[in-house]
């Protein structure tokens, strides 16, 4: 055999081609006596929630009644990351933003890139090396 | 003890056949599975197979209640043809629970997968050796990559038993969007971390220490399924755009995927192969010096005036090999353009006429 193969597994590009939304779960738990629900239980009587899940059908959404400080778990496709975050003492328009706000995350830890380009393509100009220099001009060691 | 041997092999495998002795088959017999109580007119006429096994499918306005399978209908773009109880079966693996599982749809998934993956690999990468074209599929469409597809659609598997539903009072509609794959007697078994007990499924894919666990292979169904539910609901143009927008959209580093044993000599056999008259030579493009501290070589491999390729390495042989191996490279990944560069048009696409070229098959060293 001239030459052998290497298995390889090909690498997700979500986004290219299409895109599909990493946050697929959201879990809202909300107490129906404690104030630290009170927003909670604002926005699901306000309808604000049915609005937000119409608008997002891809997201299915459960909650949860049960006695505690309110919380809102995210769960998302990439990795199976799941976010479990504090809604206590928050406004529904607070608590509705937190929603939307968690829901377009990819599930990724948050982190700051300090160069350039962050790529699993080869760059198509290439690296620019001193050896393909005319040899008039190339450094002299 | 013999008797106690062949019965339990009776019973459990469908696959051997056994008449007095065992077989270690070790290629696929295509065997019709008894479960479905196929039967047919004549045996060659495929018309006239018929499942008699009774299933049912999910009604579609109970389908349509279950909040997981609308949320997977509407992240996956589905079009409005695409039926909710489609979809459920799509993600039903288990045959004796009454309703309809995705044995067929799995079937045409993969011929659905097969076809455009094998055609896209063909027509773009025409010069790719057997054995890397082979692995490229694999790549594309084998269960590990599916599995990752399946998980990044946040399909979710159903792991509850009945029991454990029970008592959560779980809505009942919620299992219909949930990927079944596991018996209730399964779901309930005791796991140890570090420890995996195979089953009969997974202890025939052991290959080395690798193995298929049922779970990622239940998952690579699913995504096959869904796929064959396309193709049924809106035909095989929206088929196709699917695989192409979610399988082949993906990225798999052909260049990583070549395992070279004797590059120089391989090199020699495809320039003859390709009736190159000049010999090929391999030359010093440039260097840093002998003496520098970290000496680097520019090599190049030539056959009269043309450079196949180049290589950079820090000893000069490493620099040839790597210069070969470049061209080795170049010549197996390349890919045809038409007039305007642009990527070649593929059989299934619409005013097709051949363009690009025929690989010539590998070379023997």
């Amino acid at each position: 055999m001239p030459v052998k193969a290497i298995p390889k597994v090909s690498i997700a590009r979500n986004g290219v081609g299409t895109l599909v939304v990493p946050c697929n779960k959201i879990q809202i738990q909300y107490c129906n006596w404690g104030g630290s629900s009170q927003g909670v239980r604002d926005l699901l009587t306000n309808g604000q929630l049915n609005n937000f899940a119409s608008n997002n059908k891809n997201i299915f959404i459960e909650v949860i009644k049960k006695s505690g400080h309110p919380t809102a778990t995210f769960h998302y496709s990439n990795k199976d990351k799941v976010n479990e975050i504090d809604i206590k003492n928050l406004k529904f328009n607070e608590v509705l933003k937190k929603i939307n706000e968690y829901s377009q995350r990819s599930g990724n830890e948050l982190f700051k890139w300090n160069h350039k380009v962050l790529s699993i393509n080869q760059s198509t100009r290439g690296i620019w090396s001193p050896m393909h220099e005319a040899k008039s001009d190339r450094y002299k060691i | 003890m013999m008797i106690k041997g062949l019965t339990s092999i009776k019973l459990s495998s469908t696959s051997t056949r056994c008449i007095g002795r065992t077989f270690a088959r070790s290629y696929q017999v295509a065997q019709p599975d008894p479960f479905f109580k196929t039967e047919y007119d004549e045996i060659d006429n495929y018309g006239s197979y018929k499942n008699t096994r009774f299933t049912h499918k999910l009604p579609e306005t109970t389908a349509q209640q279950s909040p997981l399978l609308v949320a997977l209908h509407s992240r996956l773009n589905l079009p409005n043809k695409y039926e909710h109880s489609t979809l459920s079966q799509a993600l039903n693996l288990i045959k004796n629970e009454g309703l309809a599982n995705n044995f067929g749809l799995n079937t045409l998934g993969k011929n659905l997968l097969t076809y455009y993956v094998s055609e896209y690999l063909l027509m773009r990468y025409p010069r790719l050796p057997i054995p890397v074209f082979n692995e490229a599929i694999n790549a594309y469409m084998g269960v590990d990559s599916l599995y990752e597809v399946g998980k990044s659609w946040g399909i979710e598997a159903d792991v509850t038993s009945k029991l454990d539903k029970h008592l959560s009072q779980e809505n009942e509609l919620l299992k219909y969007g949930r990927l079944r794959f596991l018996e209730d007697s399964e779901k309930s078994k005791i796991t140890e971390d570090g420890i995996v007990e195979l089953n009969e499924y997974e202890s025939r894919t052991i290959q080395g220490n690798k193995f298929i666990s049922s779970e990622s292979e239940a998952y690579a169904s699913s995504v096959r399924s869904i796929i064959g539910g396309l193709y049924t609901h809106c035909g095989e143009e929206s088929a196709k755009k699917f695989i192409y927008d979610h399988i082949l959209s993906r990225k798999v580093e052909f260049e990583s995927m070549f395992q070279f044993s004797k590059p120089t000599r391989e090199l020699t056999r495809i320039c003859e192969k390709l009736n190159l008259t000049e010999p090929i030579s391999v030359r010093l493009i440039a260097e840093t010096g002998r003496l520098s501290s970290h000496a680097i070589y520019v090599t190049g491999v030539f056959v009269g005036n043309q450079k196949l390729g180049e290589g950079v390495g820090s000893s000069i042989n490493e620099s040839k090999t790597r210069a070969v191996v470049n061209s080795l490279l170049s010549y197996y990944l390349y890919t045809p353009i038409d007039e305007s560069g642009n990527p070649i048009k593929l059989p299934s696409d619409v005013n097709y006429k051949f363009e690009g070229i025929v690989g010539e098959g590998d070379v023997a060293i």
